[in-house]
Parts: C-alpha cells; structure tokens; sequence
C-alpha cells in the first residue's frame, strides 16, 4: 500500500513538486502566525490561580459628558483594601520607571535603564517568576536590592556571579539579590530590573507626593479568594476610595490579569497590549491560507482523476473495496501532508529569527512542548483531512464499466466544484491585495498630511527630571537659557526652539481648570496644555492663522496664551478671538493668537482642543534643527555640551521622524505582514492555478492540434486556455470586493483622519490577481501551443 | 506548385540516426490529385505533414508556389499554410464541445472572416455536402462517414488550393469510403483544387490522377 502510495507520488512530479511547495509555504506562515496568535491568547495565564487576578481600574469623572480611565490607583489605596475587604487575599502594586529611571554607573560609562519597574516585596509571591539564582527574599528585605534577568545580569556582569554585586546610582547602591529568567514571552512584565518599592520611599517628599489620594501612580493588583462576587468586591473598594478621595463619582472596577492584554479604553498603558480584533484577523488569514495551499492539492488531485480512473477501475475490478482505495488515497495524501510538513519544519526554524525580531518576541520551535507539538500535529490533520477526503470521495465513485468503456470522465459536478475553489482563492487573494493597497495608503496619507510640520533633521532631548529635581523655578528658567546659549554654539545648529513636550505625541491634558467669557458652568472639556517658546512656530513652520504667535522677553505674553483652531471651535470662543479672556490654573490671561490645527498625537485620534503658553520653567524638551550633511558631527559637538550641563546622565537623544514613525509601528507592522501574506496567498493560489492550466493544457491537447492545424495562432490557443480561468479570476474580484471594502471600513474607522475607499483601488487589486494569474496560466498555454500538433494528433 | 528537392527527414535516437525520408524529389503541380501509397512506416504520413508545413525536414529543399518553405519565418509560413492549404485526417479529428456547424466555423474565424460572411460560408458548404439538417449536432451524435464530411468541409470552407489527406478513409467502411473519394474527385476536377492523399487501399489510390509509391523512405516509382 505504501509502495504503491509512493510510486504513484513520484509518476507526477509536476504536482508533486506544486503540492509540496504550495503546502509547506501555507503550512509555515500558518504555524508562525498561528505560533503569535496562541501566545497572545495566554497572555499571563502561566502565574499560579491567575484567573483569581484583577488590576484595578479608576474610572475618574472630569466632567459630565468625560471620563478618565485609568489603570493606576493612589498609593495608599491597596493596602487599605487588603485590610478592609474580606475577599481579597492578596495585594501588591507596582510602578513602572519608564519616567523614573536608574542610572548606574557601570565600567567609567552612565547606564540608563528605564525598562524597570519597582515593586513592593508581596510582587513575587503573587506573580510567578523562574528564579535562577540568589534569594527572592533577600530582595523582599533590602529596600534597595535588585532583581534582575538573565540577560540584563549577563550584560552587566558577563560570566561573573552577580547576586551580591553592588550598582551605584548617585550616593545610592543597589545591591543584587536575585537573577530571574528572562520574561516568558505570553507575559506582560516586561521589565528586565526590578526594583525595591521601599528604596523609592525612603525620599520623603516623594513618599509624601504619593501618598496623596489624588496622585494615581501606581498598579494595585489583587488576588480574591476562589469563587468571590467581583460586583461585591468593585462596590467595596470603589466605597474605600471615595471616602478617602472625597469625591462622590469615581468608581474602582476590576480588570482579569488574562483579560488585561485586549484590554481597550485606557488613558495610557503601562503594558504592551493587543487589539483583540487583530488577534482574529490574523487567526482567519491563517486559516484562509492554509486553505488555499489545502486547496492546490484538492484541485490537482481531483483534476487528475481522469488519468487515474484507468487504475482505479481496474483495481476494483480485481476486486478492491471502496474502503480499501480510500485508504490508499488517504495515505497519499498524508504522505504528502507529512512530507510537506517536514519541510515546514524546516523553514519555520529559518524563519523564526526574522519573525521574532519583527514581532519583537522570544518565540522558539521546540518540538517537546506541547501546545507546539499539538499545532503542528492538528495542522498535519487538518491538512491531511481537507487535501484526502475529497479527492478520495470523487476517486472511489467512479463506475469501473463506464470508465474502461472510455466515457469521458470528470463529471460537471466535479469540475464545478473544482472551479468553486478557485474562486474562493481568488478571492481570499484579492480581498488580501486590496486591504494592503488600502492600509499602504492610508499610511501614505498619515505621512503625508502631517506634513504640516516639519519633522526632517529635527534632534530632540530631554532634560532629565532628576536634573530639576528640587529647583526653583528662577533656578530652572536661569539654567534652561544657559543651556540654550550653550547649544547655540554648537556649529551647524540652525534653529533651537524649547516645549514642554514633544510635537509628535504630546499627551499632557487637563480639565476643569479653564475659564472664558461664555462658558457654561457644566462644561470642562479636556485641553492639551503645552509650553513653548517664540522659535516654535518657526521651526516647525506652523501657520498662525489669528494674531501673533508669544514673544520672549514680554512680560504681558507670560499670562497670554494662544488656542489651535479646534479649541476656538470646541470652547464656542467669542468673537473676535484676539483679546478674548482665557484663564488657566487660575492664571488670568488672554488670548494673542490662533494657530492653525496640527497633529499632536497620534492620528488614530482627533485633534483635541490645544492651548499654548508660555512659562520658561516648563520647558523640558529641545529641539535643535541640523544642517544637513555632516550630522555625525554635530550629534557629537551636542554630546560633549551635554556632559558639561548634565554630567550625571547619559546622553539621550531621538529624532522626530524616528519618533513618529515609532508612532505608527504597529500600523506599519500590520501593513507589512498584510503585505507578505497578500504576497504568499496569491503565490501559493498562482501555483494551483500552473497545475490546473498544465492540467487542462494536457487534457486539451488534441483540440490545441486541431485548432493548430485550422489556422490558430498562438495568440488563438492562449485565448482558448485562459478564457475559463480569467472568468473565474474575475467572478473571485467581484466576491472580494465587498468583503475588503467592509474589513477595511472598519479598519480605517479606528482613525480620525482617513482616506476615502475608492472604486480604483478594487480594479487595481483585481488587475494585480488577474494579470498574476494570466501570466501563470500562460506559461503553460504558450508551452502548449507552440508544440508541434503533428505529434499530438497521431491517431496510430 | 510544389517542389520537393532532394528531402531528407531523420530522428537522432541516442547515437543512432534512423533516416524517415531518404532524397525525396518530387513535383506536383496545380490541378494535380496525388495518391501516396505504400506500407506502415514507409514515411507517406511524414512527407504529407512536410509538404502540409506542420513538419520540416532535415534537409533539402521546399518551393511552394516559388517560395522556399523552409527559409520562412514562422508567421510568415503559417500565413502561406493559413491561405493554401486545407487538411483531412484519418481520425476526423473534429472539436467535440463544437456543433457541425461551429466545427466548420473554426478555420474561418482564424481567417479573420466577418460573421455574416462566415454565416454565408458555411451555409454554402453545408449545403454542398447535404448536411443542413446536421448542423447543429455534436460529432458524437454522427456516423463515422459523416463525421468524415464534416472534416472535410471545414478543411476547405476557406477554399484552400491544395488539400491534404492523411487516409481520409481509413475509418470508414467501403460504401463511406467511396462517398468520400467521389467528392473528392468532385473537388478536383470541379474547383480545380490540388489534393494529395495518403493511403492504403488500392482502390482509393486509383482516384488519384497519379500514384507514388513509398518504400523505406524512398520513392519506389512514380
């Protein structure tokens, strides 16, 4: 049986070859996708009971028709609810030093690290981690103890035992207590330093900053006890917070640790999280993608039928039962599952470095584990199950008399389905084509119409929080100056320009503390407040649309404050603008300008009310515009200036391209893969379809003689080959037009700025499909009719 | 109108050179009706598909109408192929998804023919053969007799001046086979169309105007 499953294989080595190639590249993408959808879908669920976790969550009203959501909760409000609250068994809370960073001083050089979070000494106990060496304990005792993970300790310390080993930060040292290993790749911690919560208390002005109730700057994660009412226990906490707070409307809800990857609605987020939509869109692709490799084989498999009849029917005439045929069809088929999966192997272990630096996770192949073994065995089944039952069904019902009796054999209902297939090909390919084209240029269109700055050779720092700490605002508005001063004689700086933020994603906002001439006592909308001085609107060549733009030096200017033109619209300003009163933190002023409306965040949102002002100890972030050409030096000539002015922190510097790009990395991953699988799809549809035309350029050959011989020219038998093929191609276009029109309405509903869906984009992505398909189709018309029909037409 | 000089036709197998057509000279002019004879393998079907310019030879040389064959570009033969020549197979040979009447449609619609032309055409010659009625069957749905007239319809709707047949009979019993070879003669001598045909039966052979007889390939007599 095996022997005959095995030569039958090899007599078609052109669809062997087709079958195999088409299989293992559908099988692979789908495992490597399907290996990122698994991982996504167990986020935090490897910590012991972690189903019995909840984040909490602060829903603050700011003002009537707005909410703030935020996941971080005041600092004195976990321990109160562990007391208070019978059903809580355990809690512990974290901050993230992403605004908080260590800065070590390690070998002669400064090392900032700001991917740490500080945790109390309950974190390790209620989460799981692997511990490699020292004592976790230890940790717990030492408020300024370190743990730290595998490869941050390597980097820091190479073969050398690093528990016990002492990083000085300032007057501070921070000992190490424990190694941990490196974060699982399904978790969202992932901090490579943890630090004691203690050492950071141990600052009195902060320990007292934070412990004011309305300072919401910390984690709280509990762990209730089994079977808790979550209804009960939200009520119960959400009464200990307003009681302490005062405040009549905020409301606490939970949040499951698992559920708290696909968590939405945030104000801001801690932990990299996911679209669950996205999750499932990437699922279905990999499924429509190992169908269509599923599908080549069915196809050319039931297309050979007719060449098989002739043994089939002769096997059954000697007496082999329908079940004893199907299983040898069914053998085939997973030999060529197995064989295509073997190869799949293979590519994925290939494959999977560049897919983990793209997806920037730590995923590995490892056949022992068993949510692989169990992928990669149900994609065996599934593939062995789609590519055998058919083509076996169709196989086994022939009538063996009939067949030898030489009527003609793939019945209409076969080859209908067999045309069935490839439009569903075709249209899994074109809907794929047309939402790349559509989300490339909608990308585009981000690019672009945000040009509205500019954003090329623009070097932005940060001065660093420590730096000020403690400093009057003389005292920071006297340095930030001397700074500028001493930037300015870097050579090749064209422009310098201070904010408070940067331009690119500024996220500072507040409600309540505005007033005007007009407003309505209930309205508080929230406003984006940003700092910034007189070279602003220069450097960044934005448009003053009303009035002047602030000045230095002028005194009146530091009360003065200037409105995008959504804020005009949204705050119903009176006209005229100019004049108009406008009170901020109960500071007095009044508006000098309008500024035309320009993307301060991302464009996913609209463009929220902005007020500018100007207080010079506000500004933070410098932007320093270069002169092109020699940027190495310059970013040199900035460093050695900055050692003189911050000698204690390192040199950290990004550009604006680089962060907006940054802005829209997701969006720009998405494409790209959208892209690769768009590309794959249609390889692996194109291949099927260069076996269905060799097939039906071989099944045809005896016409392609006659027509030859009646005066066809090449042109003629192309035509006669492609006509069926190009109709199913398009009939493909026209079911893939509606569903990629609907998915990517969707898709660009989640931005407030967007282009418009047009008819080209749809002929566009059809023309692609139907030209790839053409051109396939005829290498083996073109093969077929420049043969000699002498050859064919031999009837001897 | 054709002349044959000095043809050779061999096939290289392995290091061994089996000669099909050994010096063929020969010439048939217009008007001519041409029997080819002689055993199986003997090499009439070859020298037929050569002279049909669906096959070239090894050597030698082919003047059709004073135009050297072989040195012709592709599209430039297919063209002289296009508008002289008509061909007749032993196996029929028709398109079986086409009716009687598309069969016989084929060749003009690869002459570039407008439709009610071809509408004309084909009428025309499906009432010189008297099979009007069967214009819309399928060659599955005729007897072998009459799918033989349908192959020859088509091959001379577009009026070609010389018309090829490779045992244009050979399926055919006797009664068939002389139908066939009387319109044949008909062709002949009515429109003055060339034929050159390849058989077996004495018989037939006789309607030709002359025989030659192919041994080996080697003309044996002429």
């Amino acid at each position: 049986m095996f022997k005959n499953a095995y030569r039958n294989l090899i007599k078609q080595k052109r669809t062997l070859m087709i079958n195999l190639s088409g299989l293992s590249i559908g099988m692979t993408v789908s495992i490597l996708i399907m290996i990122w959808v698994i991982n996504e879908l167990n986020y935090d669920n490897y910590h012991n009971k972690a189903s019995q976790i909840y984040r909490v969550t602060n829903h603050i009203q700011v003002s009537p028709g707005e909410v703030w959501v935020w996941e971080s909760s005041p600092l004195l409000y976990t321990n109160m609810m562990s007391i208070q609250v019978p059903e809580i068994n355990q809690v512990t809370k974290m901050m993230s030093g992403t605004w908080l960073p260590l800065i070590f001083e390690h070998k002669g050089s400064l090392l900032k690290e700001s991917n740490i979070a500080y945790v109390d000494s309950n974190w390790f106990s209620m989460f799981q981690y692997k511990l490699q060496s020292g004592s976790l304990t230890d940790f717990a005792q030492n408020p300024y103890g370190l743990v730290l993970t595998d490869s941050k300790a390597r980097k820091y310390f190479g073969n050398d035992d690093p528990i016990g080993k002492v990083l000085k930060m300032d007057s501070l040292y921070y000992t190490v207590n424990a190694v941990v290993a490196d974060n699982p790749s399904n978790s969202s911690f992932r901090f490579d330093l943890l630090s004691n919560l203690a050492g950071l208390m141990k600052n009195e002005a902060r320990r007292k900053n934070d412990e004011s109730w309305g300072n919401f700057n910390y984690l709280s994660f509990i762990r209730l006890n089994e079977n808790s009412n979550i209804k009960q226990v939200e009520n119960k906490i959400t009464g200990i917070l307003r009681k302490n707070k005062e405040d009549s409307t905020i409301k606490s809800t939970l949040v499951g640790l698992k559920a708290m990857h696909f968590e939405t609605g945030l104000q801001n987020y801690t932990f990299e999280h996911t679209n669950k939509q996205m999750v499932t869109v990437f699922l279905v692709i990999a499924i429509l993608i190992l169908l269509t490799a599923c599908i080549n084989y069915v196809n050319l498999s039931t297309a050979r039928a007719s060449m098989r009849a002739k043994e089939i029917s002769i096997r059954k005439i000697n007496g082999a039962s329908n079940k004893t045929l199907f299983f040898q069809l069914m053998l085939e088929s997973a030999l060529v599952s197995l064989a295509a999966l073997c190869i799949t192997i293979l590519l994925v272990q290939l494959f999977l470095p560049y897919f983990n630096q793209f997806t920037e996770n730590n995923f590995s192949l490892s056949l022992s584990s068993w949510p692989v073994l169990a992928l990669i065995l149900g994609t065996l089944a599934i593939a062995t199950l789609l590519n055998g039952v058919y083509p076996a069904l169709i196989l086994t019902s022939f009538k063996p008399l009939q067949v030898l009796r030489g009527s003609s054999l793939p019945t209409i209902k076969d080859s209908l389905f067999r045309k069935a297939l490839v439009v569903t090909q075709f249209t899994i390919s074109v809907t794929l084509i047309a939402c790349t084209i559509i989300a490339y240029l909608q990308m585009q269109h981000i690019q672009q119409t945000d040009s509205s700055y500019q954003k090329e050779q623009i070097l932005k720092v940060t001065v660093p929080w420590f730096a000020m700490k403690g400093k009057s605002k003389e005292a920071i508005t006297s340095f930030t100056q001397t700074m500028q001063q001493s930037l300015m004689q870097v050579p090749g700086i064209k422009r310098i320009s201070q904010a408070s933020g940067s331009i690119i994603d500024h996220q500072s906002a507040s409600s309540g503390s505005f007033d005007w001439d007009g407003r309505d006592k209930e309205f508080n909308p929230t406003i984006a407040v940003l700092s910034a001085d007189a070279m602003f609107p220069k450097l960044f060549n934005l448009e003053i649309k009303e009035g002047r733009w602030l000045m230095d030096g002028n005194k009146a200017d530091a009360h003065a404050c200037i409105l995008n033109e959504t804020a005009v619209k949204e705050l119903g300003i009176r006209k005229p603008y100019i004049g108009q009163r406008f009170n901020w933190n109960g500071d007095t002023g009044s508006i000098v300008g309008v500024v035309k409306d320009f993307h301060f965040r991302s464009m996913h949102e609209k463009i929220i009310p902005l007020l500018i002002h100007r207080r010079s100890n506000w500004l933070n972030t410098i932007f320093m515009e270069l002169s092109p050409g020699s940027i190495g030096d310059q970013l040199s000539a900035i460093e050695s200036k900055w050692k003189v002015l911050f000698p204690k922190f390192p040199f950290d510097y990004s550009f604006l391209d680089q962060d907006f790009d940054k802005l829209y990395k997701t969006d720009q991953k998405i494409t790209t893969l959208m892209l690769l699988f768009a590309i794959i799809t249609i390889l692996v549809a194109a291949l099927g379809l260069f076996g269905l035309a060799a097939f039906t350029a071989e099944r045809k050959i005896k016409e392609i003689g006659i027509r030859k011989v009646l005066g066809a020219s090449v042109s003629h038998i192309v035509q006669l080959i492609s006509k069926e093929f190009i109709v199913l191609v398009g009939v493909g276009i026209m079911i893939a037009t509606p569903i990629a029109w609907w998915v990517m309405s969707k898709w660009l509903n989640e931005y407030a700025y967007r282009i418009n869906i047009e008819v080209w984009i749809f002929l566009l992505a059809g023309l692609t499909a139907a030209a790839i398909a053409l051109f396939t189709i005829s290498i083996q018309a073109i093969k077929a009719a420049m043969e000699n029909p002498v050859k064919n037409l031999r009837s001897e | 109108m054709i002349q044959l000089k000095n043809i050779f036709k061999w096939i290289n197998t392995g290091s061994n050179r089996v000669f099909i057509l050994k010096d063929i000279n020969l010439e048939i002019g217009e008007g001519d009706f041409v029997s080819i004879m002689g055993p199986s393998g003997s090499g009439k079907s070859t020298l037929l598909n050569i002279i049909g310019m669906l096959d070239e030879a090894s050597e030698g040389q082919y003047l059709f109408n004073d135009t050297d064959v072989f040195s012709l570009k592709e599209k430039q033969r297919s063209q002289l192929y296009k508008e002289n020549i008509g061909f007749v197979f032993q196996a029929y040979h028709l398109i079986d998804e086409l009716t009687v009447y598309e069969n016989i449609e084929t060749p003009l619609l690869y002459h570039n023919i407008k439709q009610s032309e071809r509408q004309a055409m084909v009428a025309d010659i499906l009432d010189r053969f008297n099979i009007v009625g069967k214009k819309d069957l399928f060659p599955s749905q005729l007897s072998g007799g009459q799918q033989q007239l349908v192959g020859i319809a088509r091959a001379i709707v577009t009026k070609p001046k010389l018309l090829l047949a490779d045992e244009p009979t050979g399926n055919l019993n006797s009664s068939q086979g002389e139908e066939i070879m009387e319109l044949f003669r008909k062709l002949n001598e009515e429109n003055g169309t060339t034929i050159i045909q390849v058989t077996h039966s004495e018989k037939n052979a006789a309607y030709g105007k002359r025989i030659i007889e192919l041994l080996d390939g080697r003309v044996e007599n002429k």
